[in-house]
């Protein structure tokens, strides 16, 4: 807080001194102003941005004849020469093409995107300020290739190129070149504790796998979000946004979203910023009670086992024949009755942001020494395993960096804070453990069901009197006792007892980069490194680190080589990168690429890539140690499966034979002892000891990736089209395998382990391991972009994806593709429909795909929507007023199994002074 | 010019129309199902011939609930959705299942099940029960669909007058058939079923042909099994074989199914033979003394087999005092001792003093020698291959009157023989309360043979067949999964066998109707099965509340 009111005092008393003065306009060729354009004096880095009407002043000390040049995104930058103080200078830029647009990401070196060795996609200034997204990470659905799955308001999970879940931690998302995942969940919780709109420099987004430069966990992409230096960008800008959120089982519900950047070029040396972001409103609730796959056939209530996706507690189940092992009691699963997650949660999403930054440049020059943090604290739902409420999460971020054109040094520290979070599954056991216990409620369920039927009840009859009779107690939502027993239990960190997480994980990471290409002629040449070190710290609420801490490092190198030939047209990039982790053998990636230039206009580029991607299993795949109500999560570390150990009461049968009335099963159950699930649910059925099948899963290794992509770019007349096909192949697929392992006896034994298994004397686990089952998928994309009737704006994309897998050959693996194989955007708008005002529409249709996640599986049904905004410019007021609509349809929507459905958001907003 | 674009539009809408055509294919995603045919078979005429489980019998008694789900009414019910006619049965008048003639009760109330322990009377739970049903008032109507009649056996189907109430007081007539005759009292089960031109018959005959043998605990003074030789009326294969050929005679056609095993039902299985618990508060604490009593008579046995007699020390009886002990039982398969008893007994000069130390005077010892003799000549005690029908629980350790009463005759003290007249520990227990290997035997075979006569005919008149025995079997063995249960034939728990232990639960009655239809889909090319037309058993009770109006 002091630092922020120090800030504060320097924009309002700071003094700066100046000697020589130009002023001018920047507009493009229809006359129109270009506010936010750059305007440098070449050779130094002293500049400004145009102002709302296009205006400049640029003060500096230098002395005429000097060079000036304005850009701006989308436009051909343009030179001017000042021969004297005072002079006024009127550029006139020509609208370019997106592909002229520069990109950093795709080769950590300044490139157009036409000519870039592999797919990349931008989003610029252009695109935020007109995008039809609620925010500007919404917007990110409309580029092509990308998948965004809401998760929840606040939590949008992107993708590229297939196999994501929630727990999305094959994608990276780098803010200002910080790592912005979050330590106790391997992966970025969307834009939460991300950037405010107003300071987005650039949003670029890398499609496939990227190791051989970004290292580990650069595997099905990477999202780069670079801010507004305070040097280019200074001033004050805001914006305010309100609205409302519909959704048919929510209702109409508030909706702000407000931002306030505060930047201030104190002299050619310093300068610093500081940004604030707010956002509050209701989430999308979850209310799909249709009954999981296999718990019953009308998926309602009616089923004996139900299990509704947001209905939980009725995953405590139990075979009531199994229990009672008479005739007269059904061989059928009956489950708990469960809470809805309605009754779990109150659905606030929240999100309060800050973060701050000092550019120091003690030369003047482009040397240059930043430091920045960054906080944020919110309010959201994530699902994983089950779902989570995300409640006052804190996220902090420290970094240093020192960096010229040619190189870069930077260290940061991303720390975490669960809050107040909580499992929603384990909060409605605990709930219903507090009025009933599994035991009771079972031995009332069947007792009652027995005394029924001997009183001539039919089967539905008992079932209907045994529910009855066990729900007697029962907490009803909305009771006193009922809110007493769920803030006991969200309040609670205890694993037998309560449901609250607890967090304070931790990594340190540096990444360093030079590049030789201002020594070295012959070919650009870069080498680089990076470190990070792991810190994990919950209190044995998500890791088996009740005892102490977990540490473990990683180290990587890279070096890339790019040699441009053939008069430039032919460009020849190659990387590679060594990586070591603590845990796991040392790994190569290599990545090369060719792009080559054609055409009479240089207007076609074709470019293909070979390249490598791995990605270490996470901390969770590792270090986990999860009870997620009928099952275990048991990461496989080799230090983690001796870190892990449970007591488990043995049934009467079991310890008829000789075994003690509790065993103690620890990490290394699930790994060396234990049965495929598919297996032993095989051998429920034909009670034949040869269905089953051992599983022992081996210890999880690094997932590795070869892609192939060849893709095209080019003018064709107005049109501009980018199209890419890949291929990629993985080998060692991270992957869950539910194993169960019996309390008794060895596996194989083909006695007393299948005596465990059917006396119900057997656990369940998620192991992590490594899938043997080869995993292909193939896709592509095609965009084109152009202007149509005069000066709207028109694209268009189309993604294809498709995984190749033999699921027949193996049965229990779940790949988790989660893509569609179609999915086509559409995006129309103009920015200057008459003065001052301009549209956006955007469309997007995703086809049918199947959503496979630990949390449950299920269709997801094809969906389309529609969003748009119409935007008026005021620039008396540097102001623009935005209304728009997000699922202007209203037919709402999942991307996932188990969320809330996406419902219609309408907003206006005042956004001031944003470049 | 403005070509160039409008391919973009047209990739887009190329999609929307994919969009469509995704929606209504996902939407398609119930299973239909074949509708019902009931193929070759015409079922519109039904008519099933049977006893006891026919009937509807269940919990030891006819009552009306457990009636209407007899398996020919559930049969009878699906064939109504393939061309099946109306179905009617001799409904009693309630649910009390007691039989009344003229006022005086012929047949007892049904059994009941309170909790997971053993069945009771009904009166034991409400208290009095009236039976209305009186076969001198309230008959009903025929003709009757279900021609299933308790208790019947295969020749009674053929036999006339079995059905006239003037034949009840000669045993030559059952109540239950009397309600059904109405003006033709002396019309045969058979003739009354061929009266109706049945299109289509279920005939499960021949159970109680040999059930009621073992029911009887093999005692032939009071049934016997039916021989398999002898003229129609008499032997089972020849009036099998008349009642199938009656039966089809109008081209009828039909299923038949056969016997079970009568030692695989509950009622012989519930009850193990080492009934007598240590623990029990009154058995236990009189195992010394009775311990010393039958150490008197195992010095005898012993001595026996020292003289040349064969095997007499396996008639020694011990009770154990930490494990449960088997009763004592009447084998007259056994070589009588009684008078090699007496004698010893008269002869040891120990045996008076012992006589003494029970109070009676020293004369009384060639008394008591003589009653030795008497009870245990063909005593010992019951093991592992004795089967003891369900109702020996309720009678062993209790006083038989009888005995009691001869004792006293006999001039002992109303103590010393109420002590000697305790079923199953002093008194050995009587032959029909016991099934002893050889008696099992005898109705093993005879089930056999039955059953391949049975069968022969069945394939013979190219009739649907239903292994009603394997059936059973199975239930015994490894149990049977249907619907949503695996059903075992244990008593009570086990969901397919009635409290009285050998008739079906109304649930078990559902399960043996689908048996059925799926052996009529085999035959008939019917497709019950195919079409989802068997029925759910869980939607059949297993047994009926006391409260049962």
């Amino acid at each position: 807080m002091k630092t922020i009111l120090s800030v504060l005092l320097i924009f309002i008393f700071g003094v700066t001194y100046s000697q020589s003065t130009i002023s001018g306009t920047v507009v493009d060729d229809s006359g129109l102003p270009l506010p936010g354009a750059n305007i440098i004096i070449e050779g130094t880095s002293t500049g400004t941005v145009t102002d709302f009407d296009g205006g400049f002043v640029l003060t500096s000390n230098q002395n005429p004849p000097y060079t000036v040049q304005a850009s701006s995104v989308g436009f051909s930058s343009l030179n001017l020469e000042v021969t004297a103080d005072n002079q006024v200078l009127n550029f006139v830029l020509v609208e370019g093409t997106s592909l002229d647009e520069i990109v950093i990401s795709a080769s950590r070196t300044p490139e157009r995107i036409f000519e870039s060795p592999v797919t990349v996609e931008r989003l610029g200034l252009k695109e935020i300020k007109n995008t039809a997204s609620a925010d500007f990470y919404g917007g990110l659905a409309n580029l092509k290739g990308v998948d965004v799955n809401t998760n929840s308001l606040t939590f949008k999970s992107v993708n590229t190129r297939g196999f994501a879940t929630f727990s999305n931690n094959r994608f990276m998302q780098l803010v200002d070149g910080m790592d912005n995942s979050t330590p106790a969940l391997n992966f970025p919780i969307g834009n939460l504790v991300g950037m405010i709109e107003t300071d987005v420099q650039s949003v670029e987004l890398l499609p496939g796998a990227s190791s051989a430069l970004y290292g580990a966990n650069a595997f099905n992409g990477v999202l780069f979000m670079t801010s507004k230096s305070p040097f280019d960008h200074d001033g004050i800008s805001a914006f305010y946004k309100q609205g409302l959120t519909s959704q048919e089982f929510k209702g109409d519900n508030n909706y702000t979203d407000l931002g306030l950047r505060m930047a201030y070029k104190f002299s050619d040396k310093f300068a610093a910023k500081v940004n604030f972001g707010y956002l509050k409103g209701t989430d999308w609730g979850a209310n799909d009670y249709r009954g999981k796959p296999g718990t019953g056939a009308t998926g309602t209530r009616a089923d004996t086992g139900y299990d509704g996706y947001n209905v939980y507690g009725d995953e405590i189940a139990q075979n009531i024949r199994g229990l009672a092992g008479v005739g007269i009691v059904p061989d059928v699963v009956v489950s708990r009755t469960g809470y809805n997650e309605d009754d779990l949660t109150d659905y606030n999403a929240e999100s309060v942001k800050a973060d701050w930054a000092f550019h120091y440049r003690p030369w003047a020059s482009d040397f240059e020494i930043i430091y920045q943090g960054k906080i944020g604290t919110g309010t959201t739902i994530y699902q994983g395993s089950n779902r989570y409420n995300i409640a006052n999460f804190k996220q902090e971020q420290h970094k240093i960096e020192f960096k010229n054109d040619n190189f870069f040094f930077r260290s940061y520290v991303v720390s975490d804070d669960a809050g107040d979070s909580y499992d929603m599954t384990i909060t409605a056991h605990q709930i219903n453990r507090a009025w009933k216990s599994d035991g009771d409620w079972f031995t009332e369920y069947i007792g009652t069901y027995v005394g029924a039927t001997l009183g001539g009840a039919t089967d539905a009859q008992a079932h209907a009197a045994a529910r009855a009779q066990a729900e007697s107690g029962r907490l009803l939502p909305g009771t006193p006792e009922f809110k007493a027993a769920l803030n006991r239990s969200i309040n609670d960190p205890s694993l037998v007892t309560g449901s609250k997480f607890q967090d304070a994980s931790k990594y340190y990471h540096s990444d360093a980069n030079y590049n030789f290409s201002h020594l070295i002629d012959f070919a650009e040449i870069q080498v680089g490194g990076s470190y990070r070190k792991y810190k994990l710290n919950s209190s044995g609420t998500i890791y088996t680190d009740a005892d102490s801490g977990i540490d473990y490092s990683e180290v990587g190198f890279y070096t890339q080589i790019q040699k441009k030939l053939l008069d430039d047209k032919l460009k020849l990039t190659g990387s590679v990168r060594y990586d070591k982790s603590e845990l796991f053998d040392a790994f190569f990636s290599p990545r090369l690429s060719v792009g080559y230039t054609l055409g009479e206009n240089d207007n076609h580029n074709i470019r293909a890539s070979v390249q490598t991607g791995f990605r270490n299993p996470s901390t969770q795949d590792l270090f986990i140690g999860l009870d997620a109500g009928f099952y275990y999560l048991v990461g496989s570390a080799e230090s983690n499966l001796s870190r892990f150990s449970q007591d488990f009461p043995v049934s009467s049968s079991g310890q008829a034979l000789g075994v003690p009335a509790t065993i103690t099963q620890t990490g290394e159950a699930p790994y060396f002892n234990s049965y495929t699930a598919t297996s032993v649910s095989n051998f429920g059925a034909s009670l034949n000891p040869v269905d089953l099948e051992i599983a022992n899963p081996e210890l999880v290794k690094p997932e590795q990736i070869t892609s192939f992509e060849v893709g095209y770019r080019g003018k064709l007349d107005k049109v501009i089209v980018d199209l890419s096909v890949y291929y990629n192949q993985y080998k060692d697929f991270l992957a869950n395998q539910f194993v169960i392992s019996p309390y008794y006896g060895t596996v194989g034994d083909n006695s007393l382990s299948i005596a465990a298994i059917a006396n119900g004397d057997r656990k369940v686990y998620q192991t992590y391991t490594n899938s043997k089952a080869p995993v292909n998928s193939f896709g592509g994309s095609i965009g084109a972009s152009t202007k149509v009737f005069g000066n709207f704006d028109l694209n268009t994309n189309y993604t294809y994806a498709k995984e190749d897998f033999d699921k027949e050959k193996y049965p229990d693996f779940r790949t988790s593709f989660n893509t569609p194989e179609h999915k086509v955007k559409v995006g129309f708008g103009n920015t200057n429909l008459f003065e001052n005002f301009g549209f956006n529409v955007a469309w997007r249709w995703s086809d049918t795909y199947l959503w496979q996640a630990s949390f449950g599986d299920g269709q997801i049904p094809a969906y389309h929507t529609v969003d748009a905004q119409i935007n008026l410019r005021v620039p008396s007021f540097k102001s623009t007023f935005k209304a728009g609509a997000t699922n202007i349809l209203g037919d709402e929507y999942t991307s996932a199994i188990g969320t809330g459905y996406v419902g219609s958001m309408y907003y206006v907003s005042w956004t001031v002074n944003n470049l | 010019m403005k070509t160039k674009y409008i391919w973009l539009l047209l990739l887009a809408l190329g999609f929307i129309a994919c969009d469509s055509d995704d929606d209504s294919s996902d939407g398609d995603m119930t299973e239909t199902l074949p509708a019902l045919t009931a193929g070759s078979a015409n079922l519109s005429k039904y008519v099933s011939l049977g006893s006891s489980i026919t009937a509807g019998f269940s919990d030891g008694a006819l009552f009306t609930a457990a009636q209407q789900n007899s398996y020919p009414n559930i049969l009878a019910t699906q064939f109504s959705l393939a061309g099946g006619g109306s179905f009617t049965q001799p409904l009693m008048n309630d649910n009390t299942g007691g039989l009344l003639a003229g006022g005086n009760q012929i047949a007892p109330n049904r059994l009941v099940v309170i909790g997971l322990e053993p069945p009771v009377p009904l009166a034991d739970v409400i208290g009095p029960v009236t039976p209305t049903t009186d076969l001198f008032v309230n008959n009903p109507t025929g003709p009757f669909g279900n021609m299933g009649v308790p208790l019947a056996k295969s020749f009674h189907l053929l036999a006339p007058g079995y059905g006239n109430i003037g034949n009840l007081s000669l045993g030559l007539a059952n109540p239950f058939f009397v309600r059904m005759t109405g003006s033709t009292p002396d019309a045969s089960v058979l003739g009354l079923a061929m009266a109706q031109a049945p299109t289509f018959f279920s005939a499960w005959i021949g159970n109680y042909d040999v059930l009621d043998y073992a029911l009887k605990g093999g005692d032939e003074t009071i049934s016997a099994i039916t021989p398999s030789d002898g003229p129609p009326g008499v032997g089972f294969d020849q009036t099998y074989g008349a009642i199938i050929a009656t039966l089809t005679s109008g081209g009828a056609q039909g299923i038949v199914a056969n016997i079970p095993y009568p030692t695989d039902f509950s009622h012989f299985t519930a009850v193990q033979y080492n009934v007598l618990d240590p623990t029990n508060p009154a058995f236990g604490p009189l195992i010394p003394t009775l311990n010393g009593i039958f150490g008197q008579l195992n010095q005898v046995y012993a001595f026996l087999e020292s003289q040349g007699v064969p095997n007499a020390t396996e008639r020694q009886i011990v009770f154990s005092e930490t494990e449960n002990s088997g009763v004592v039982i009447q084998d007259e398969n056994l070589v009588n001792l009684s008078a090699q008893i007496t004698g010893v007994l008269n002869a040891s000069p120990t045996f008076p003093a012992f006589v003494e130390s029970f109070g009676l005077p020293a004369a009384a010892a060639p008394l008591v020698a003589n009653l030795f003799g008497i009870y245990y000549g063909q005593s010992r005690q019951s093991n592992e291959n004795d089967l003891l029908p369900l109702p020996a629980s309720s009678i062993i350790g209790t006083v038989n009157p009888d005995a009691f009463a001869f004792l006293m005759s006999q001039g002992l003290p109303a103590e010393l023989a109420g002590q000697f007249s305790v079923e199953g520990i002093s008194l050995p227990l009587e032959d029909k309360w016991v099934l002893i290997p050889s008696e099992q035997g005898e109705i093993k075979t005879a089930t056999n043979n039955f059953n391949a006569t049975i069968q022969a005919m069945a394939s013979q008149a190219g009739l649907a067949f239903v292994d009603a025995n394997a059936i059973v079997t199975e239930l015994k063995t490894s149990g049977i999964a249907s619907g949503d249960f695996i059903f075992t034939a244990d008593l009570i728990s086990g969901g397919a066998i009635s409290a009285d232990g050998f008739s079906l639960t109304s649930r078990g009655a559902a399960l043996f109707s689908n048996g059925m239809m799926l052996a009529i889909d085999d035959v008939y090319g019917s497709n019950f099965e195919a079409s989802g037309n068997l029925v759910n058993v869980g939607d059949y009770p297993t047994n009926y509340s006391p409260l049962l109006p």
